[in-house]
This record gives C-alpha cells, structure tokens and sequence, in this order.
C-alpha cells in the first residue's frame, strides 16, 4: 500500500499542473484574441511546421550519405568522425546562434573577407538560419542513430552483398536503404523534438515558432491565456511527432553472421562524408567559438564568478534531487512490477516530449495558487516547482540510463526485491539503492550538463525566481553584452564537451558490449 | 554499501545548499529589495553611492521588465520587493494597471520631475531620458536627408535602413507613440514603409545594427542613443552620427527609465527616500554619468560623451499613453509583417 500511495503521488505530481493548461481564468481581450487566431497563430504554426520540414530533409538526406561515409571508414576513422560530428552538439543552440549569426552576418570576419576579395555574402533568411543552426547543432543525434544502426545492420549487409554478389547500387537501393531508414527516421524524430522545443535558434534568427511567438504572446501582449493556445498547439504537434516516433521501432537484433570482410562503397562517399563531417565541425564548433573568443572581454570575469557559481550550485542541487527521483522511481517500479499504477507512472517519460514553453504555461499558475492561496512560504514553493520541472523534463534522460542497469540484473536478484522475496519493503528498498550506486553520479552528471543547457522553460519562469547558466547567457546575449555573457558561456561550452564525453564512454561500451 | 550512496547524496545537497543562494534573505528595515530590469554594472555603483549617503543598504534582483512585472503579480502581498526600477514607461504603465504600486506623496519627487515623465497618481516616475532616434553612417549620409521617422518610410531609403525587432519594447514603445498621434492606418504605411526599405533582417539588437551601419550595410536605422555612447567610451569615435529625429514636428521619442513603491512593500518611506535621492542633483548626476543618459531634470549636466550630440526636442506626449497603446502597436507590426 505504501508504495502504491507513492506512485498516485508521483503521478499526480506530474499530471496535475499540466492540467491548469485547460483553467481559464479570465477571457483573453477580443482584440489579442482575434489578433492571435487570425495571424500570429496561423503564422507561428506555418513557420513551426517549414522548420520541422527543412530539417526532415536535411537530416535524412545528409543522414544517409554520412551513414554511406561511416561504412566506409575503419573504427578509428569512425571514432574521429564520431567526435568531430558530436562537437556542435557542446553548444547550446541560443549560443551556437548568435555566433553563427555573428559571424555570417556583413559585419562578421567571413563576409569581410569576402568583401575584401570582391565577392558578396548574402545573408541567411531566418527560416534558414534556425534551420542551419539546429541542423548543425542537432545532426549528432542523427550520427548516433547511423552508429546504431551500422552495428545491427552492418554485417547483413556485407553478407548480402558477398553471397549474392550484388553491385554497390543494388546494396545500397534494395538494402541499406530500406533497412536503415527506421534508425535514420529515429534521430531524425529526436531531432524534431528537440527542434519543437527550441528557443535560442528561433529567436536570435527572428523565426516565429510556436515557442517564441509564445513567449511573446505572453510577455508584450501581456496575456497567459493567450498564450496558452500556443501551449495547446505545440502538445499537439509535440504528441504528433510521439506517435510518429513509434512507426520506427528498432529492434536491437544482434548479428549471427560469421566475421567477414567489409564491404567498401565508392570512393565518392569517403570524400562527400569527409567534406561534411569537416564543415559541420567547422560550422557548428570551431567558427563558433573563433567567434567568442573575438567578441569576449576578459577584464570583467572576476564580477560574474559569483553568480555563475551560485547557478552552478543550484544546477548541482537539482541534478541530484531529479536523478534521485528518478532512481525512486525505477526502484519503485521493479519492487511492485504488476501494480495497476505502473502504467501511469511510465507515462512520466512524456515530460521529455513536452517543450518547456508549454511546462511553464501550464505551471505557474500552480505555483501562483500554491503561493497566494495557501500562502506558503516562498522558498517551498521555489523548490517544489523547480523540483516539478526539472523532474518532468529530464526524468526520461536518467530513467532511460537506469532502466538499462535494471534490466542487467539477474533473475534471481528481481526476485529477492520483487513480491516473493520475505524481506520488509524498507530493506528490499536499500537493497535496490545499493545496486544502483554505480550508476547514481554518472546520471547525475548528465542532468547537469542538460539542467544547464535548458533555455525556454528557465526562461519562462523567471517570474518564479529561476536562473541557470543559460538564462543569465540569454540575459547578456539579447542586450548584445556579449563581453559579459562570455564565461557562463565558456562554462556552458566546457559543460558539454563533458556531455559528449559521456556519450562517447557510452557509445563506446556498447560497441565493445556488441563485440564480446 | 547503500548508507555510503546515502551519506554522499546528503553530503553533496548540505554542500550545495551551503553555497550564497540566490534568494536573498528576509531584508532588514534598513535594508530595500529593489527588483530592476538593469544590468548589474550599470546600477550597482548608483546603489552603492546611495547606501554611502544614506546608510539603507539595498539588495536587488535584475532581470527583464515584463518578467519582474510576472513575478510581482505572482507573489502578490507575500512580496518582499520593495520598489520595481525598469526601463520603459510601458512596463510602468502595465505594473500600475496590475495595482503593483502604491502612490506616492512628495513635494520633492512632484518638483523635480516634470508631469510627463511620472504618473498623474504618482505611482511611478521617470529619472532619466533615453532618445530613441535616427543614427546614420556620416560617410554616407548629410544630416540635411533626414527628418522623421515617417520619412525613413520613403523610396530613397530603400535597401539603405536598418531596424532592430519589432520582438524589442523600444520599437513597440515607439510604434506606440504614433499610434497616439496619427490614424492607425497612417502608422501602418510607414511601418511598412520601414520593413520594404530593409537593408538586412531585424536586428537582435542595437549595438549589432549600429555596427552594420558603421561597416556600411545599412546607412539609416533607428536606436537608443545610449548604445552608440557605449561603443564610444569603449572604442572611441565612430563614423556614426546622431539625428534628433522629428525636431519641427512633434520632437523626438523619449522614454524613461523609471521606478515606482511596491504596493505591497511596508517600507514606503525608505524606498521614497531613495526615489527622492534619484531625483536629487547628486542622484541625477550620478544616473547621467553611470548610464549615459539624459537627466531628467534639464538643468544637470549630462555625460561628457553625448555633451556633443546637442539639446533636442523631446516627444510630449505622456508617457502613459505609450503602455495603453503597446498591445495595438505588437500587433499593427504583426500585420504588416515587421518581423
């Protein structure tokens, strides 16, 4: 009974604020809302749906050709341009922008040299620029995906290809094509996903998605219930590209075929994939930072230190309230397998589809509610909110890591912790915990890097009291202090190469795991 | 095994619990918590002059004007601001309409500053001018082309203007003020008037736009002029020059930055003392110094940087009606595709 009470809590805890989206408190002005539903919403929806399918085409397009690339290279190659590939990845997506923006635009180093040779750069579009820059930031989820799909699929291949004798063409029209298509659609999703959610790209490019025409809805037209309608939209198109995401199930099927030698591709795909993978590290992380460390002043570090470690701490603070969540929940989840609320308690891993826009839309009236009505104390209400938004957001991250750990584990130790064990709950409990301690820090780790990089739902709810690295980045970058937003930015920067790091450590056990 | 993972977990949370928090604690009756949508640098040295004089030590919180309106009005009576110091007399408009401030009676804020610049009820006051005007490449362009903002809407300045968002308030605000002056569909053509003279894309702000129009990409565009102050103090001269835009007409925008008592706050008297020494000769100069911008009262010297760039004619048109308007103004540039 009392774990069954704990899981109707954490599920309420999830499923009652985003609840508020549909209380209305007062009718929007008929000028804001006609205003709203006959041009801002239309346009935002338009221009939301343009983006999804720029970078559709660009993720499967170059996705493919550098899958075609990757077969071609031996595991060291691969591992080189793994790294150079995952690199953007280190920027947040509002940082990598503005520099782009910065140093594309006519006054930036590149077009000034251009000139100075004659030649014209024209300036990116914003539907383009956001394209471009996501598309660099967010490809390495679509290079992950060809790994994957590399790993299963590979030695099938090279066996079709050896037995029937088959022409390249033939391979990789009737083969590769058809049987990679789910792992590229797959990155591709998380790449949407991640597209929906996004801010910093859209708004330094003056793109009006969903989620900044949102936040503008919400702070110059100075109406939250119009802006939910935003919120509205962007769970529908968010809860699309879920059911989407379901039409590609990979399976992890493991390769029964006998060693054999590679089969090599033309030698045009090394040189395509070789030029991409050069420009997206090129692009998406040495021009950037060329950038920043021509735009930065340094004499100033000294006052920004404070708050940036005050942020940290904070940021550290709930990386470890969230994972430690998570692994309760996890825990919960293998000591009462066949409870009836263990359905909904996986349903928890929706937060991670739903854009922090809309989190925070559908939050802060809970927060106000808990603050005014019952007037409770206000660092209680901080806490429980943040508590609430981080949880939601990242619970899918660790609960993905720890469910991997979990399903490692023996027979016979899920029955010691499961129903038929006779030891009281309480040390069935510990027992989970102490299985767990390997993989506590390394999720704790991860939620830091991802807590420091989030932008739009920090940045919705300043009104609470919330900061990160990031909104103090934002908070410089959109009054052009680009001097001074300089070290959170480093910092942010230095927090993703150690994101991608993890990911690399990751990436590499799985492949020695698929070997042995 | 398991109470080692416990005691790490609880050594890491005391450990960052044990860090400054970023909630500043309960304020003492000397002590004003002052929300402002400023940057640190810039309204640091004006606090810690008044703490010198006054002995009230001031804590604050910056952060942007419309999210510190949010946050007011979600924490209601349980406030613990004292006073909100924004920029922009929209958002003081706005946190007055949402019954945010309480009114203030003083002879010394009524004297100094002129009625334009602070509420007809006293719930908030202006304490130094900000234009918002025409800066032009003095390579490219004779002062004698320009006149109003309307006429940057004519076909000579085709592909030669350059604008800042329309996301930003300072173009908001402005849009706003005409629409206080002319029919809207007069405001319109020249809004989009502005957007078909487009050098580039809308700027994500006014120092990268002053910057096109010293590189040359733009010759026209509309700004604070504090912006171009900056670049000044930081790099010297500039090939950009200053217009005072509408000087035969109706002079040109101005806007403020300004601060109003929380209604909630019990330390009134304290926080009208500090509105009081901001509207003083020492609290005036140091704001013009700090900030570079135009004191509010005429007769203190502004900063040696924008001493040059003359007097001007400012816009008289209450501050007020700029709030009301702002929401109609977000959406005439909406229609008209200023992005």
């Amino acid at each position: 009974m009392p774990l069954r009470g704990i899981k109707i809590f954490l599920i309420l805890l999830f499923w009652l604020p985003l609840g508020s989206l549909f209380l209305f408190e007062k009718a929007i002005p008929e000028d804001v809302k006609n205003h709203v539903l006959q041009l801002t919403f239309p346009e935002a929806l338009k221009e939301t749906f343009l983006l999804l399918a720029v970078l559709t085409g660009l993720c499967f397009t170059f996705g493919f050709f550098f899958l075609l690339f990757l077969k071609n290279l031996s595991s060291r190659g691969r591992l080189i341009a793994l790294l150079m590939a995952l690199l953007p990845l280190a920027w947040p997506s509002l940082n990598l922008a503005f520099l782009l923006r910065s140093a594309l635009s006519y006054t930036g180093p590149i077009p000034t040299f251009l000139r100075s040779l004659g030649l014209t750069w024209a300036e990116a579009p914003p539907l383009w620029g956001t394209s471009f820059t996501l598309f660099l930031n967010l490809f390495p989820y679509v290079v992950m995906s060809c790994f994957l799909a590399l790993r299963t699929k590979e030695k099938s291949w090279d066996f079709a290809a050896t037995h029937f004798r088959l022409s390249n063409a033939f391979l990789i029209r009737k083969f590769i094509f058809p049987t990679s298509l789910p792992y590229l659609g797959a990155g591709t999703l998380a790449v949407l996903f991640e597209a929906l959610s996004d801010f910093g790209a859209s708004s330094t490019w003056n793109l009006s998605t969903l989620s900044t025409t949102l936040v503008r809805t919400w702070f110059s037209l100075f109406s939250l219930e119009a802006a939910k309608l935003f919120a509205f939209g962007l769970m529908v198109v968010s809860v699309s590209i879920f059911a989407a995401e379901k039409l590609f199930p990979i399976k992890s099927e493991k390769s029964q075929f006998p060693l054999m030698e590679k089969r090599k591709l033309p030698p045009f795909f090394t040189w395509l994939g070789a030029f991409l993978t050069l420009m997206i590290c090129t692009f998406g992380f040495l021009l950037p930072l060329l950038e920043l460390l021509r735009l930065a002043d340094w004499s100033r570090w000294d006052t920004f230190m404070i708050p940036t470690i005050n942020t940290m701490a904070w940021t550290l603070l709930f990386s470890v309230l969230v994972a430690t969540l998570s692994l309760g929940q996890q825990i919960l989840s293998h000591l009462s397998p066949r409870d009836p609320f263990e359905a909904p308690l996986q349903t928890l891993k929706w937060g991670y589809a739903l854009p922090g826009t809309l989190l925070a839309v559908s939050a802060l009236p809970v927060l106000t509610l808990l603050r005014n009505s019952w007037n409770w104390p206000e660092t209680v209400v901080f806490g429980t909110g943040l508590v609430w938004f981080y949880w939601v957001k990242f619970n899918f991250l660790s609960s993905r890591y720890l469910e991997n750990h979990f399903r490692s584990l023996t027979e016979n130790q899920k029955l010691l912790v499961q129903e038929t064990s006779p030891l009281p709950t309480l040390t069935r409990w510990w027992i989970m915990l102490g299985w767990a301690k390997s993989f506590y820090f390394p999720i704790v780790g991860i939620l830091l890097v991802d807590i420091s990089k989030e932008l739009p739902l920090i940045l919705m709810l300043r009104p609470a009291g919330f900061h990160n690295l990031m909104t103090r980045s934002y908070d410089f970058i959109s009054e052009g202090f680009w001097n001074l937003a300089a070290l959170p930015s480093l910092i942010l920067l230095g927090f993703g190469l150690l994101g991608i790091f993890f990911v690399l450590i990751s990436l590499r056990r799985n492949s020695y795991d698929t070997n042995s | 095994m398991y109470f080692n993972l416990c005691t790490l977990v609880l050594k890491i949370a005391i450990l960052t619990l044990s860090f400054p928090l970023a909630l500043p604690a309960q304020t003492s009756p000397q002590t004003l918590l002052i929300y402002t949508s400023q940057k640190e640098e810039f309204v640091k040295p004006i606090f810690d002059r008044f703490s010198q004089e006054t002995g009230i030590k001031i804590d604050f919180i910056s952060d942007k004007g419309p999210v510190l309106i949010e946050r007011l009005k979600s924490e209601g009576k349980n406030t613990r601001a004292d006073l909100l110091l924004t920029v922009d007399a929209g958002n003081l408009w706005f946190a007055q309409s949402q019954g945010l401030f309480q009114p203030i009676q003083s002879a010394a804020l009524e004297k100094n500053i002129p009625t334009q610049f602070r509420d007809p009820q006293n719930h908030w006051f202006g304490f130094t001018q900000r234009a918002r005007t025409i800066l032009y490449n003095s390579n490219k362009v004779k002062p004698e082309q320009l006149s109003t903002y309307e006429a940057l809407a004519d076909s000579q300045w085709k592909g030669r203007l350059c604008l800042r968002t329309s996301k930003n308030v300072y173009n908001q605000s402005l849009v706003a003020v005409m629409l206080g002056q002319q029919p809207e569909s007069q405001v319109a053509a020249t809004v989009k008037g502005w957007v078909s003279n487009l050098a580039a894309e809308p700027f994500a702000d006014d120092t990268k736009m002053i910057e096109a129009i010293i590189a040359g990409q733009c010759d026209v565009g509309i700004a604070n002029h504090y912006y171009l102050a900056r670049m000044i103090k930081a790099k010297g001269p500039q090939p950009v020059g200053v217009f005072w835009a509408n000087q035969k007409t109706s002079g040109v925008h101005v806007n403020i930055f300004g601060a109003g008592v929380v209604k909630a706050s019990p330390k009134a008297k304290s926080a009208t003392l500090f509105l009081e020494w901001l509207a003083s000769d020492r609290g005036q100069t140091t704001l013009a110094e700090n900030n570079l911008e135009f004191p509010i009262r005429p007769k203190i010297a502004v900063s040696k940087i924008i001493e040059p760039w003359g007097n001007f004619k400012a816009d008289r048109t209450a501050l007020i009606r700029v709030g009301e308007l702002q929401s109609k103004a977000v959406q005439l540039m909406d229609k008209v595709g200023y992005r």
